[in-house]
Parts: C-alpha cells; sequence; structure tokens
C-alpha cells in the first residue's frame, strides 16, 4: 500500500518514476528552464512516507478509513528523508472521489544547507461538521502530496457513512 | 527567446540568424497567439493587488516595499531577494499562451551569476514582507521566503551593461495562475551554488519615475469570447457570444479568426480537453480521452451557432455542455497552452478549464438552459455570495472569485489567498459597508480572516486573532442597518473558530469591519468573565437586528452538557462579557434562521428536532422532528409574520411546518407545529432556500439537480439538472439573486451555475 508506514521504498520507487516522467516532459508544469539548478550535490534517493490520521487518534500509525460521523480532522503527515538542503514547499491536495480538487494545504520549510534533512511536514482538511458530513462526501477520497510543483505519492483514504 | 541568457551562447549561430532574420520581416511569432500586452504598475493601471520588495538577511525584521532600486545577491548571512507580485486584473478572461518577466537592471557585481526566478508559495504583502516575516507578524515556513525550490528559469550574466533587461520566462507559473494555482508572485534570488558577491544586481521597483524601467511581466495570450448564452428548443440549441477585441496597450499578434465549439452530452466537456494550438479542426472531429465533439468551427467571426443536431444529433431531455473557445489564424485556442511546444506536454493543468461553458436541455415540452457556468477550478459546496445584480463571490480552495452576476464571466482573476474558503463569502455592498467600497469577509482555514476590495481585489486587512482554523463563513452586522442600541463606530464581523483540538475552549470574535481590529473576543470556559464551554462552530453567526444581538451554533461535545447555541451582545460590552444567554440543544452544525420580526428564531439541531426559541427570553417555544434522521441544515421561512411556515430538510425528504403561537409574546412550550406538508423526496438535500413572495422553495440535491417545490403543496413540480455524471455530483447550498431572478449554487464538479427562476 502506498503511503503507509515505513514504506519507503516503494514510495522512492514511484518518486524515481515521477521525477523521470517530470524529466522527460511528462508534466506540464514543470521548469522550462534550460538550467535547472540542482539544490545541493547528493546521490540519496529522495524518500517519503505518508501518514493520514484522524486528528483526534493519539499516536496514529496510519489509516485508510474513516467514518465520517466520528472523524475530527483528516491530518496528513509526510515523513521525508533525503531531503536536499534549501527552501521547499510541500503541498497537500485533498480530491473528491470525482478527482476534483476539494481543497488544499501547503508548508513551505528549509533544510540546512548542504545537508540531507528528515523533516515531517503536515497539514490538515477539516471535516467535523463541515459540508463533508453535512451532506455526506463519501467514498474514496484521495490525497496528492507535492513538493516544489512536481506531485511525490498519492494515496486513497475511504470516507464512510 | 532571450538572447541575453548564457544558454543562447550554446545555440547554432544559423538558428540565431534564421531567427533573428525572421524577426525582421516580423514572422518570428509564428505561432504565437493574437496579443501580447506588458503589465506594470501605470497611470492605466494602479496594480492594486501587485507590489515588490526585497527581503534582507542582514536584516531580517526590515521591509523594503517602498525601496528603489530591488537588490538581489548571494552573500553569507547578508543576502539579498527580490519578490514581485503582479496584477492582472487588466487580462481576467484569458488563455496564456507565454509570460516573460521584465526586470531593468542597473548595476551588476560578478560576471557569470546565475539568477534564479522561483514561484512563491506563500503569501506576502509589499509593506510587510522580511526576511522572517511574510506580512505582520507571520513567519515565512522558511527564512528567506517559502518557495519551489526549482527555479522556473534562470539568467546568467554575460558580460552585459547596464542598464539592460533581464528576463525570465515564466509561463508554467503564470499558467498555473489562472488554472488554480495561487498567485503569490515571484522570488528572484542568486543560485545557491554560487559564492559570496557582495554586488549582486540592483534593478528598478515599481516605484522608480520612469514606466518604462517598471518590473513588467509580459504576457502572451488569446482572450475568450463574453457573453456566451444558450437557447434550448426543440431538439436544438442556439449559442450566442461575443468575439474579443483587442484590449487596450496590446501587440497584436494575429487576428481573431472566430470559434470552435465543442460539444457533450450528459456531461460537461472536460477541462483536460485541449484543441492543439497550431492544428484545424472539422466539424465533427473528437478531441481527447472524453471524446468531446468538434460541433463548430468558423473562421468568419460568427456570433451565433444553432446546433440542430449535427455529429450524432442532439437528444431531446438530455443535457448538453458546450465550451466555446476563441481561435486565431494561425489556429492557436483560448486554452493555457504553450505555443512554443504546442501539443502534449505543453498545456497547464486543466488548460482549458478558462474556457466558457454553458449547458442547455432541448426538449418537445420544458426546454431549458443554466443563464451561465463559470469554472471554480475546486469544489465548494457554501453558498455563492451576493451583491444582487451586480457580482457573485464564490471562495473555492484557495482562490476567492468574483464573477459578473449577469454574465458569470469572472470580473477579475481569482484572488489567492493563504488557506480554504470552506464558508460563505459575504459580500457587502460599498452603499451598505462602513469601510465604503465593495468588500468581501471571507475567514479561511489557514487561521486568518481576509477583508477584500472586491472592486479592485486587493485586501483592506488580514487578521489572524487566533491560531485556528476557521470553517464557518461570517456575519456581518451592518451600522446602517442597526438599531440605535448599536453603538460600535463600524460595521463589526464576527467568526468563530473550529478548533477540534479542544470541545471547551473555541472562539468568537468581534472584528472592526474597516480595520480587522478585535473589538471583542469571547472565549469558551473563561473564569474572567465567566464563559460556558464551547466546541467547535461550523455554522455562519446570524445577525438579529431586531435584539440588537449576534446568534452562534456550536458543536457541544456530542451530547447537551454544555451549550451549542449563544446569543451574544453586539456591542461587547466591556467587563460585562458578551454572553446573553445559551441553551443547551445539542450539537448543532448549521445557522439557526430568524423569523422577519425578530419574535422566532428556528434552530436546526443537527439529527434532531426544529426548535422555536424565544431571542429575547430564550424559552424554548416548541420543537419538532419529523424522522427521516432528524434536522439536517438551515431552515428557511416563507412567511413574512407569525404563523410562519417553515421548510427544512432531513436526510433524503424536504417538510414544511407551520408554526403558531396564540400569544403575543410566545409563552414558554406554547407554540405549535402543524405539519403543512412533506416529505418530499430529494436525494441528500441541501439547505432549502425560500422567503416571503416567491412562493417557491429551492433545493439541491446529491445526484445534480436543483429542485423547485411548491411552497404551499411542497409538489416538486420542475428540477434544473446541472450535471448528471457519474459519479454523481452535490450541489451545494442555494442562493438566490432577487434583482436577476437567478438561483445559484456551486457543486462537487468544480463549477458554480445560474439558472432563471421560476423554472
Amino acid at each position: 500500500m502506498i503511503g503507509s508506514k515505513n514504506s519507503y521504498s516503494l514510495i522512492s520507487l514511484m518518486v524515481l518514476l515521477l521525477l523521470a516522467a517530470a524529466a522527460l516532459g511528462g508534466c506540464a508544469t514543470t521548469s522550462s528552464s534550460p538550467t535547472p539548478v540542482p539544490p545541493v550535490v547528493n546521490t540519496a534517493p529522495l524518500e517519503l512516507a505518508v501518514r493520514v490520521c484522524d486528528s483526534g487518534t493519539p499516536n496514529c500509525a496510519g489509516e485508510t478509513k474513516f467514518s465520517l460521523g466520528s472523524l475530527h480532522d483528516l491530518q496528513v503527515s509526510v515523513d521525508w528523508k533525503n531531503m536536499p538542503g534549501g527552501t521547499h514547499t510541500q503541498e497537500i491536495t485533498f480530491l473528491l472521489p470525482n478527482g476534483v480538487v476539494y481543497q488544499s494545504v501547503s508548508h513551505g520549510f528549509g533544510v540546512t544547507e548542504g545537508a540531507l534533512g528528515s523533516p515531517t511536514v503536515g497539514g490538515a482538511m477539516p471535516v467535523a461538521g463541515t459540508y463533508i458530513t453535512q451532506r455526506e462526501l463519501t467514498g474514496q477520497w484521495t490525497v496528492k502530496v507535492s513538493l516544489d510543483g512536481t506531485v511525490m505519492a498519492m494515496q486513497s483514504v475511504e470516507f464512510q457513512p | 527567446m532571450f538572447f541575453e541568457r548564457s544558454v543562447s551562447s550554446r545555440i547554432n549561430p544559423w538558428v540565431l540568424f534564421l531567427t533573428s532574420l525572421a524577426l525582421l520581416l516580423g514572422a518570428a511569432e509564428t505561432g504565437l497567439a493574437r496579443e501580447k500586452k506588458s503589465v506594470h504598475k501605470s497611470a492605466t493601471d494602479a496594480q492594486a493587488r501587485g507590489g515588490d520588495t526585497y527581503i534582507d538577511a542582514g536584516s531580517v525584521a526590515t521591509n523594503f516595499g517602498a525601496a528603489d532600486p530591488l537588490l538581489v545577491r548571494s552573500k553569507t548571512t547578508s543576502g539579498q531577494r527580490s519578490l514581485l507580485l503582479f496584477d492582472l486584473s487588466t487580462l481576467a478572461n484569458v488563455g496564456v499562451k507565454a509570460a516573460t518577466l521584465k526586470l531593468n537592471v542597473i548595476s551588476i557585481g560578478h560576471n557569470n551569476r546565475v539568477y534564479e526566478a522561483h514561484n512563491v508559495t506563500s503569501l506576502w504583502t509589499e509593506l510587510g514582507a522580511t526576511w522572517t516575516d511574510r506580512f505582520g507578524a507571520t513567519a515565512w515556513g522558511a527564512l528567506g521566503g517559502d518557495f519551489n525550490a526549482t527555479a522556473t528559469d534562470s539568467f546568467t550574466i554575460n558580460g552585459q551593461t547596464t542598464p539592460f533587461t533581464m528576463k525570465f520566462d515564466i509561463t508554467p507559473d503564470v499558467q498555473g495562475w489562472y488554472t488554480g494555482s495561487t498567485n503569490f508572485g515571484t522570488l528572484i534570488k542568486q543560485s545557491s551554488t554560487g559564492a559570496n558577491d557582495a554586488t549582486g544586481i540592483s534593478f528598478n521597483s515599481r516605484e522608480t519615475a520612469t514606466v518604462a524601467d517598471r518590473p513588467g511581466l509580459e504576457v502572451t495570450f488569446l482572450q475568450q469570447v463574453s457573453s456566451l448564452s444558450a437557447t434550448a428548443g426543440n431538439a436544438t440549441v442556439t449559442l450566442n457570444w461575443t468575439n474579443p477585441i483587442p484590449l487596450a496597450g496590446s501587440t497584436v499578434l494575429e487576428s481573431y479568426a472566430g470559434v470552435l465549439i465543442l460539444r457533450q452530452q450528459d456531461k460537461p466537456v472536460s477541462p483536460t480537453t485541449n484543441p492543439t494550438d497550431g492544428t484545424s479542426f472539422s466539424q465533427c472531429n473528437s478531441i481527447g480521452s472524453n471524446n468531446d465533439v468538434v460541433v463548430f468551427v468558423d473562421a468568419s467571426s460568427a456570433t451565433s451557432f444553432t446546433d440542430n443536431g449535427v455529429c450524432g444529433g442532439l437528444s431531446n431531455d438530455h443535457v448538453y455542455s458546450y465550451k466555446v473557445f476563441a481561435v486565431d489564424t494561425a489556429h492557436n485556442y483560448s486554452t493555457v497552452c504553450g505555443t512554443a511546444t504546442s501539443g502534449t506536454g505543453a498545456c497547464a493543468t486543466n488548460a482549458s478549464a478558462v474556457a466558457p461553458e454553458v449547458t442547455a436541455v432541448p426538449s418537445a415540452t420544458t426546454v431549458y438552459q443554466a443563464t451561465w457556468v463559470v469554472n471554480t477550478l475546486a469544489a465548494s459546496l457554501a453558498p455563492p455570495g451576493l451583491n444582487p445584480g451586480t457580482s457573485i463571490v464564490t471562495g473555492s480552495n484557495k482562490l476567492v472569485f468574483d464573477v459578473n452576476a449577469s454574465t458569470g464571466v469572472p470580473v477579475t482573476p481569482p484572488v489567492s489567498i493563504g488557506g480554504t474558503v470552506s464558508g460563505r463569502a459575504a459580500e457587502i455592498d460599498s452603499a451598505d459597508a462602513s469601510i465604503g467600497h465593495d468588500v468581501v469577509y471571507a475567514p479561511a482555514q489557514d487561521d486568518f480572516i481576509y477583508a477584500i476590495n472586491t472592486g479592485t481585489g486587493a485586501f483592506d486587512w488580514i487578521v489572524s486573532p487566533a491560531s485556528v482554523p476557521f470553517t464557518a463563513g461570517a456575519s456581518v452586522q451592518l451600522k446602517t442597518f442597526s438599531s440605535a442600541s448599536y453603538t460600535l463606530a463600524q460595521d463589526l464581523v464576527v467568526v468563530g473558530t473550529h478548533n477540534t483540538g479542544t470541545t471547551t475552549a473555541n472562539q468568537i470574535f468581534g472584528l472592526n469591519g474597516n480595520t480587522g481590529a478585535t473589538v471583542w473576543t469571547l472565549t469558551g470556559g473563561s473564569l474572567v468573565p465567566l464563559v460556558p464551554s464551547m466546541d467547535i462552530i461550523t455554522a455562519a453567526p446570524m445577525v438579529d437586528y431586531g435584539n440588537n444581538a449576534i446568534w452562534v451554533a456550536t458543536h457541544s461535545n456530542g451530547g447537551t452538557s454544555q451549550p451549542s447555541l449563544w446569543k451574544l451582545n453586539s456591542n461587547g460590552l466591556a467587563g460585562a462579557g458578551v454572553v446573553l444567554f445559551t441553551a443547551n440543544l445539542g450539537p448543532i452544525d448549521s445557522s439557526p434562521t430568524l423569523g422577519p420580526q425578530s419574535d422566532v428564531l428556528f434552530v436546526p439541531v443537527t439529527g434532531g428536532a426544529l426548535t422555536a426559541i424565544d431571542p429575547v427570553t430564550g424559552n424554548t417555544l416548541g420543537s419538532v422532528n419529523p424522522g427521516d434522521g432528524g434536522v439536517k441544515n438551515s431552515p428557511a421561512i416563507a412567511t413574512f409574520t407569525m404563523p410562519y411556515t417553515v421548510v427544512f430538510t432531513t436526510n433524503s425528504q424536504v417538510w414544511a411546518y407551520k408554526f403558531s403561537c396564540p400569544t403575543t409574546p410566545c409563552l414558554a412550550n406554547g407554540g405549535t407545529f402543524t405539519k403543512l406538508w412533506g416529505g418530499t423526496a430529494v436525494s441528500n438535500p441541501s439547505a432549502p432556500l425560500t422567503f416571503f413572495g416567491i412562493s417557491k422553495v429551492y433545493v439541491g440535491d446529491g445526484v445534480g439537480k436543483i429542485h423547485e417545490l411548491d411552497a404551499s403543496t411542497g409538489v416538486d413540480g420542475k428540477q434544473r439538472v446541472l450535471n448528471p455524471s457519474t459519479p454523481s455530483v452535490t450541489v451545494g447550498d442555494v442562493a438566490i439573486d432577487s434583482l436577476l431572478n437567478h438561483v445559484l449554487a456551486s457543486a462537487t464538479d468544480g463549477r458554480s451555475y445560474a439558472f432563471t427562476i421560476p423554472f
């Protein structure tokens, strides 16, 4: 399962594939710069693990199904490894079962120049009492994690009545 | 092409020669779209939403928003970076093909240094940004600004002499700003791989006297058609539109030729279906994986097309979606696709979402069409905010759209803010607002409340009274409509927090509508003054002008052990607190509704009873729960005086009850609910909407429709299909523009719709 805790190897492979696809021009929004500048010289592959939890659940290791009747906020935590030094922006996008964007949350963060960092960067989507529960927007939602404008991981979560 | 850039040295000299020759012959723009315009601050463009500044690692708390020139250099502990933001209001409805940032560099340091343009990812302000903070005391996520690590473009100093124009191709960023990404501008920095450069570069800011020297964003684009409308008939649909004319100040590259129209049945034309630039299409061609069909190709500037069933025919009583692209003589289309590399990979995500679309239902018996449809690039279920007859405001993810109420055409590109607006944006007309101009108040999930001047799109103020999210809309008590008992000098904006980390200590704030300053604060569980526990707030507060009070509904920790209905003193009297009384009714998700005479408050207890409260005494006057899972949304009132006809929804039905009381004022438990009709079956209904004089009830459902019920009988007489797609589309809470006779709603397909009423 993509994004389950400690699934670094699988996600690393996906990251590499995504980066390769971007390099081959498959991503419409990648830079058109002819002189891309790598943020830091390193060979360690960037890795991530995605945990999706109810904000009201302590010590949550990651879940894929949530009951709308009890869900507080959908809390997403992304554990990064080998993050190059410099400034980065992580964006978490929540997609409805029909694939339409419902909302997104982004965070800028920094890693010491010249080093590889292991930050955990999160974001949440309020659920309790919102239109998600009022109108019972159940089904398979998608959590999309992007780093610096490039999609790095997608995970499906199910909202149940 | 950017010949100043070092990359040009790697280009084959013959290519350079031929390209230069083509430029001289005026043919080098082949493949470019029709118009090119430079956006910058000038006498005719105030750039109200724009700004520029630099931030300094050596003066981390100093703002340089008024500085000229701006500085960029990479130097340990004292480097500088520059921030630029352009107001694209003059290019509100365009398909962007290319965008070039131009800076007038007046001094340079070391040769061969690389300068980079990065897309900024957090909101900042010209007079607030510093090395540490975005605005006010709000810190960047990382010191020195939040931006994408990968440069959008770069420029290498290569022997230039000053002054010269430094250019960056930021096409992907600008295209993103039109297709759902936030526009927080561009950051210019030296490459982090460079060593210390004590001088760096300086370039003129927008404060410099010579207009031509100010930073500019040169955008190449096609405008969209405007005033698109559809008229359905018996097996026919007629479309009308107005073709664009060149904008003032633009350079015309190629002539507009006409339009290309795509059609789809029983689902929208896909926002990812893009007619490829440079390609001519024929009628009945199919484009994209959605198999959208070309039904009209015109090169004679036609302004009308009647679809009599070309390319497979029109079947009555089906929903047809049309999307109209402007096209020029080189077959460039008004999509957000780059012309330099047309085709696969050249288009932004949802590159055709910006092209106007409309829907119509031909029929032998009951024809209808949407008055307008606007793609808001993300889903929202909040009712649109209204300035009746003038504009509609819809929050969608982190964008706030202001569209013309008559046509649905965006007045400006959406305003980018820092967090999702999930409640209704409160729009106030200039004639009523104490701030003196049209304004929108939008609480957001990034813990901020935004006041936006809808005339310019500029921020009036941004405040964060608490570091917790806001999911409900704001309510505004307007001084001009308030009684003498309202003692505040300005309008009052009331917002409540959605802090799921506590069930006891949520907060309500009363803010000065002119400045955002906190007038009063109510914190659940505080001891001085004594305030009961307060759970999350998911419903917009409600203003009670008759009693000079604010009503707030809250959750209540899952039961009735703590309050869920709060009556607050608008004035927030010092020392006495603001709570006038509370009621423990059980969790409430939706706003209560006040009788037009301010004599009964109807409170929808989620999954429970519709409860009538005396707004003066707080007494419960009566309640009703018809079953079907209990009350679901805010009620609506169809009568002007007692007895009131109250309409509300449950899980799958709509109900109307008469509420009456034999005494005036009504005594505790003295009121009576009498069923008038119901339950009328409506799948997953929204909050209903009706009011005195319209005799209809409008309600959205969970399968893509708005229903029109007879307010007297509850008969579900007519419906309007917004989008019958599978999986089904949920229609949000509706709004009514009583001046234009429109019912409005947004939906989970990422669009807002308007239909003429009555159906």
